[in-house]
């Protein structure tokens, strides 16, 4: 029944709108500690000892098939946590007195978490494309009206593209349903067992494929991201960059290559050239970045690209390194939006070379960052580098010269972020002194740096956390007909 | 006896977390005793557990967890300490403590001394581990970790840009190195399932000499050991590396973390001596390191450049030895070597310590007088590097040569090459610093004196190893009393393709005579150049020779990098940016969601409201499917 979880930030949503303004922030505040209390006592292994199951399933069309099908897994599990996690920490960093229009702020936030615990938690594939659908509305209206100026025009382009890509994963969901014998059905596990042809796989393939990689955004459909994630305010890059786009994976992993494994067989390596150019291509450009945010978005564009080509490898160490690595990276991007949130608000600016010496006066801001980068480029004892290191194995498996690639891009990683540290901390102070991290911010920063070393030392309850549910999923694709739910 | 090296390993991470959390409120001398008592603990861990040894062929194992478990991937985080970690623990304990302990004398007026206690307690740590793991894969958490400290030590001085741009050259340069090392542990772990030593090794002895999958390994691993231990053509970081505080130049840039990679080739000797393609190229790599880098520090002014590139070149000697099957010679070479240039680059730092922080050599001269230890354990060191007998130099060096003439002559006759070239830039050094008329400023002159007693300690310590270090492998023509050689016999001895080679006694006593004549030659040759003449404070490198300015200039080797990869990938950076991005894939998309306006636009035009137009639309829409429908059959 914990899968009712779903429920409960949207009647936060709807009491923030109608409490006392004083309120507001209480109310989200109570339903983000709710939501992750609840979702830690739905750990595996805890959810068992409580007598707490996830599972539910409620009738909804049943004529055409559609019921509300939930369920958890390992796999959903870490996303759903991720998703509880970082919402006290997104209401945390963005005080209710910083925002315009404090009530309606957290009414879209909270809004948004429902259908983001609903995307991870279905096991129905419109079920899924509801949700998936639905996430989007709250955040179009986060960055149209609390972005930075020019907003309107990249939000709407961000809506339309990624609304075209949803489109194409509507048609292919609704042309799966088609195959399914009578009466048909949206279950996933249905969906599993079709027997599709080679040619059906393909375009199946390409229309998944085009649907998730505008979400996740992989090279060269992402050219709606690095604006967004730049106009947005805090509390909406971090909901893109750190949930929003795990969605795309998600459905790559729970949707895509279960059902479609002879099409990843044939046509997978050009999904992986396009993965493993995008990592490339992203380093590259946020070498020579000037703008802080944009940097963390092209570098988002590149990690994310690895995460994505360690799915497309359909093996147990890409997989797991995937899913562990989205994790990380949510965390990871968090800290280092809310690093540059903190800059700017300090210094007016998150420009590069108007930055500079800021380790003279932030002194444990600037050893706490310098851990947030370490875990970022995947250095030994960080969460980074169990994630990067899975992911590589699985590509190196996969082809010796997708890890090359892919490693190359990880040698770039250091150069653009040191080059970020040299010349925003190091140095000559450009300006007056300002004060360090405050206890309320130092704290955001701390959760992360304990989950970054934590994972780092010893990552392997997280690890077992998946690894059921990735080789279930990849004993699917292996044999497609043998498939029972 | 069986948690020691566990506790070894943590007692410096003890120290780094004390230091570091109480950076700022703990007081200096505190600071000082944490930082140096952790890791003269980590020493007296390491004696107790060398004593051990002695008793026993047996090598400790410490299974501590399970790290990574996923799919085909196992990782467990273990220990292991047999002898050759032994070697290695009492270079990084031993001459780490020494430098510990200068250390507080040397940083004592700096405003980030707790920090800098931190740093170098983290970088024992990670050195540790590096060591003591007992798989590739728990190595590479030390070797990342060493690299991390190596950065932020290089940057210690952070407030100076170009001290950073050093700190940063080397992260990402090692870096480079680094994902060699990677692909071969996934490769290890495709071929072996595991990266555990004695998994691979055992695996690895059923694969025939040169099998490619072997080779392709040792190579990878080999593009490690090139970042970390500066080889051609990854060495450039090195001398950049030497903008941090030199009792860091001494201990991670000299003596420990920079021979990592050699450790690494001997570790997985079994794989090597498996791999005879991958040795050639090591052969030829540290021969023409060692020769290249000499070549450099003939002309340099900065001391410590002079020594970096001394370091650089004697690394190249290393893996010539290892190159030519000869790994004893190289760990010989490698302990050695952290005896005479630990010992030459504190001595460097005491001089610098003295004229404060000037490290142009030109500006120095005739210092013998002012800083009398300082000079005499210089000289001793000078002689030890240069192979002098009876130094320590002097042996590991004629071992080499040795060595390396079994393989091939032309290496020999470079490498002997560059042994007059070493002693020729070394003498020049002395010659420079301590001889010859003062020609500091007038006004500092009076300010040099000689360092304080903590510092001269450590130097003198020092002094007495490289002097005696030499006697841990005598040559054969003494007999049987090699004891380095005989210590590390259970290592080595489970490898059969180590042969040791018999040398006839007339040609070890070639080598010895040809060492010696190097030596005083080139003692001869810098003293008519750089005693007799009169030194310039300033040269004009314009009107020098052509060798001399490409050798000044370092063979513009950081220039080409700077012009065939740095500023290509930043070219393409910016032509992604602002062309390729805005103007074709952006084009795409906005031209795409402009033709669907537009067609919406050309659509509305239909629907004009005329009823009559609409009755048309259909009649000719039905005629048409009519028509088709007609046709079609």
């Amino acid at each position: 029944m914990l899968s009712f979880i779903i429920l409960l930030p949207l009647i936060a949503a709807l009491m923030v709108l109608v409490v006392p303004q004083g309120y507001c922030r209480r109310v989200s505040w109570v339903s983000a500690w709710m939501a992750l209390a609840l979702v830690v006592a739905g750990a595996p292994g805890l959810a068992e000892v409580l007598g707490l199951t996830w599972r539910a399933e409620l009738a909804w069309m049943d004529a055409l098939g559609v019921r509300i099908r939930l369920d958890n897994d390992g796999l959903s599990y870490l996303l759903v946590l991720l998703t509880a996690l970082l919402y006290p920490l997104s209401l945390w960093a963005v005080p209710a007195s910083s925002v315009r229009k404090p009530r309606l702020y957290d009414a879209l936030l909270l809004f948004t978490q429902a259908p983001l615990f609903g995307v991870f938690l279905a096991r129905d594939a419109l079920i899924f494309y509801i949700f998936y659908e639905l996430a989007l509305i709250p955040i179009f209206f986060l960055v149209a009206f609390w972005g930075t100026d020019p907003s309107r025009r990249i939000t709407m382009k961000f809506f339309i593209y990624t609304l075209a890509g949803s489109l194409f994963l509507f048609v292919a969901i609704l042309y799966l349903y088609l195959q399914t014998p009578q009466p048909h059905s949206f279950a996933f596990d249905t969906l599993y067992a079709l027997p599709l042809t080679a040619e059906q796989q393909a375009l199946l393939f390409a229309a998944l494929f085009f649907a998730f990689a505008v979400k996740i955004p992989i090279f060269p459909f992402h050219t709606w991201q690095p604006d967004t994630y730049t106009a947005a305010p805090l509390g909406g890059s971090i909901l893109l960059a750190g949930i929003m786009l795990k969605m795309g994976i998600y459905g790559l992993m729970r949707l895509a290559v279960p059902v479609i494994p002879s099409a990843l067989e044939h046509w997978g390596w050009l999904a992986m050239v396009l993965c493993i150019a995008g990592t490339l291509y992203g380093s590259l450009v946020a070498l020579r970045q000037t703008d802080l945010k944009r940097l963390v978005a092209y570098s988002s564009l590149a990690h994310v690209g690895l995460i994505a080509a360690g799915v497309l490898t359909a093996n147990s160490s890409g997989w797991q390194g995937a899913a562990l690595q989205m994790f990380n990276h949510g965390i990871i991007v968090f800290a280092l939006f809310f690093s540059v949130d903190l800059l700017e608000r300090r210094y007016g600016t998150r420009q590069l070379n108007q930055l500079g010496g800021v380790a003279a006066h932030m002194r444990h801001f600037s050893w706490m960052f310098a851990l947030v980068l370490l875990a970022s480029v995947g250095l030994p004892l960080t969460n980074g580098f169990v994630g990067e290191v899975l992911l590589l194995n699985g590509l190196f498996q996969y082809h010796t010269t997708a890890a090359v690639f892919a490693g190359l891009a990880v040698v770039l990683s250091v150069a653009y972020m040191l080059r970020w540290y040299r010349l925003v901390f190091f140095g000559a102070a450009h300006q007056e002194p300002k004060t360090d991290v405050r206890p309320a911010e130092a704290v955001a920063l701390s959760v992360c740096l304990v989950l970054i070393l934590v994972i780092g030392i010893y990552p392997l309850p997280w690890l077992q956390m998946t690894e059921q549910v990735t080789s279930q999923l990849l004993s699917i694709m292996h044999h497609p007909t043998a498939v029972k739910p | 006896m069986q948690q020691a090296p566990l506790l070894l390993l943590f007692l410096p991470l003890l120290g780094f977390l004390i230091n570091g959390l109480g950076y700022g409120f703990l007081r200096r001398k505190v600071v000082a005793w944490i930082g140096c008592s952790t890791v003269g603990g980590a020493l007296a861990l390491t004696l107790v557990l060398f004593a051990h040894s002695l008793t026993t062929d047996e090598p400790l194992r410490l299974q501590l967890f399970d790290w990574i478990k996923a799919g085909t991937l196992h990782v467990a985080f273990g220990l292991l300490t047999d002898r050759l970690t032994l070697v290695m623990l009492l270079v990084i304990t031993g001459v780490g403590f020494l430098i510990h302990v200068y250390s507080v004398g040397y940083m004592w007026d700096d405003v980030g001394f707790g920090k800098f206690f931190a740093f170098l307690n983290l970088f024992v740590f990670f050195m540790l581990l590096l060591v003591l793991a007992d798989s590739f894969l728990v190595m590479f958490i030390g070797w990342e970790g060493v690299g991390l400290c190596s950065y932020l030590l290089i940057g210690f001085w952070w407030k100076n840009h170009e001290y950073t741009a050093a700190a940063n050259k080397a992260f990402i340069m090692n870096r480079i190195g680094d994902l060699g090392f990677l692909l071969a542990l996934f490769l290890m772990f495709r071929t072996f399932g595991s990266t555990q030593y004695d998994v691979v090794f055992q695996k690895a002895s059923a694969f025939v000499a040169d099998d490619p999958t072997l080779v392709a390994i040792t190579m990878l691993l080999f593009v490690g050991a090139i970042g970390k231990s500066a080889q051609i053509p990854l060495y450039t970081w090195l001398p950049d590396a030497m903008a941090g505080p030199t009792p860091v130049s001494a201990l991670i840039h000299a003596a420990t973390m920079v021979t990592a990679g050699v450790y690494l080739v001997v570790r997985a000797h079994v794989l090597y001596a498996l791999a005879p393609t991958t040795l050639t190229v090591i052969l030829w790599i540290g021969t023409a390191t060692a020769l290249w880098a000499a070549l450099i520090a003939l002309t340099q002014d900065d001391i410590k450049k002079v020594l970096a590139y001394s370091t650089v070149s004697q690394l190249g000697y290393m893996f010539a030895a290892a190159g030519s099957l000869a790994f004893v010679t190289s760990m010989f070479h490698l302990v050695t070597h952290a005896f005479f240039k630990a010992l030459l680059f504190l001595g460097a730092g005491s001089v610098i310590h003295a004229l404060h922080h000037e490290q142009n050599m030109r500006n120095m001269g005739g210092l013998r007088a002012l800083l009398p230890v300082t000079f005499g354990t210089m000289v001793v060191g000078t002689l030890a590097i240069s192979g002098a007998p009876p130094l320590a130099g002097f042996f590991s060096k004629d071992e080499i040569l040795l060595a390396v003439s079994d393989r091939s002559v032309v290496a020999f006759l470079l490498l002997a090459v560059t042994a007059l070239l070493t002693s020729v830039y070394m003498f020049r050094l002395l010659f420079l610093v301590f001889y010859g008329s003062c020609r500091t400023a007038p006004h500092q002159r009076e300010k040099i004196h000689e360092a304080s007693a903590i510092m001269r300690w450590p130097l003198l310590v020092l002094a007495a190893l490289s002097a005696i270090g030499g006697f841990l492998g005598l040559p054969a023509l003494f007999g049987n009393v090699h004891a380095l050689s005989g210590y590390l016999h259970p290592i080595f001895v489970v490898n059969p393709r180590l042969v040791p080679h018999e040398h006839a006694h007339a040609f070890e006593i070639f080598i010895m005579c040809l060492s010696v004549a190097l030596v005083v030659l080139a003692a001869y040759l810098t003293y008519r150049r750089y005693h007799l003449r009169p030194v310039e404070r300033s040269v004009a490198i314009p009107a020098m020779p052509r060798w001399y300015r490409w050798s000044y200039y370092k063979f513009y080797v950081d220039e080409l990098y700077n012009s065939l990869i740095v500023r290509p990938a930043e070219w393409l950076g910016d032509y992604f940016q602002r062309r390729f991005e805005p103007r074709t894939l952006d084009a795409v998309v906005e031209g795409t969601g402009r033709f669907a306006q537009r067609l919406g636009q050309m659509l509305t035009g239909l629907q004009t409201g005329s009823v009559a137009a609409y009755l048309l639309w259909m009649m000719g829409s039905l005629i048409a499917l009519l028509w088709y429908a007609l046709f079609k059959s």
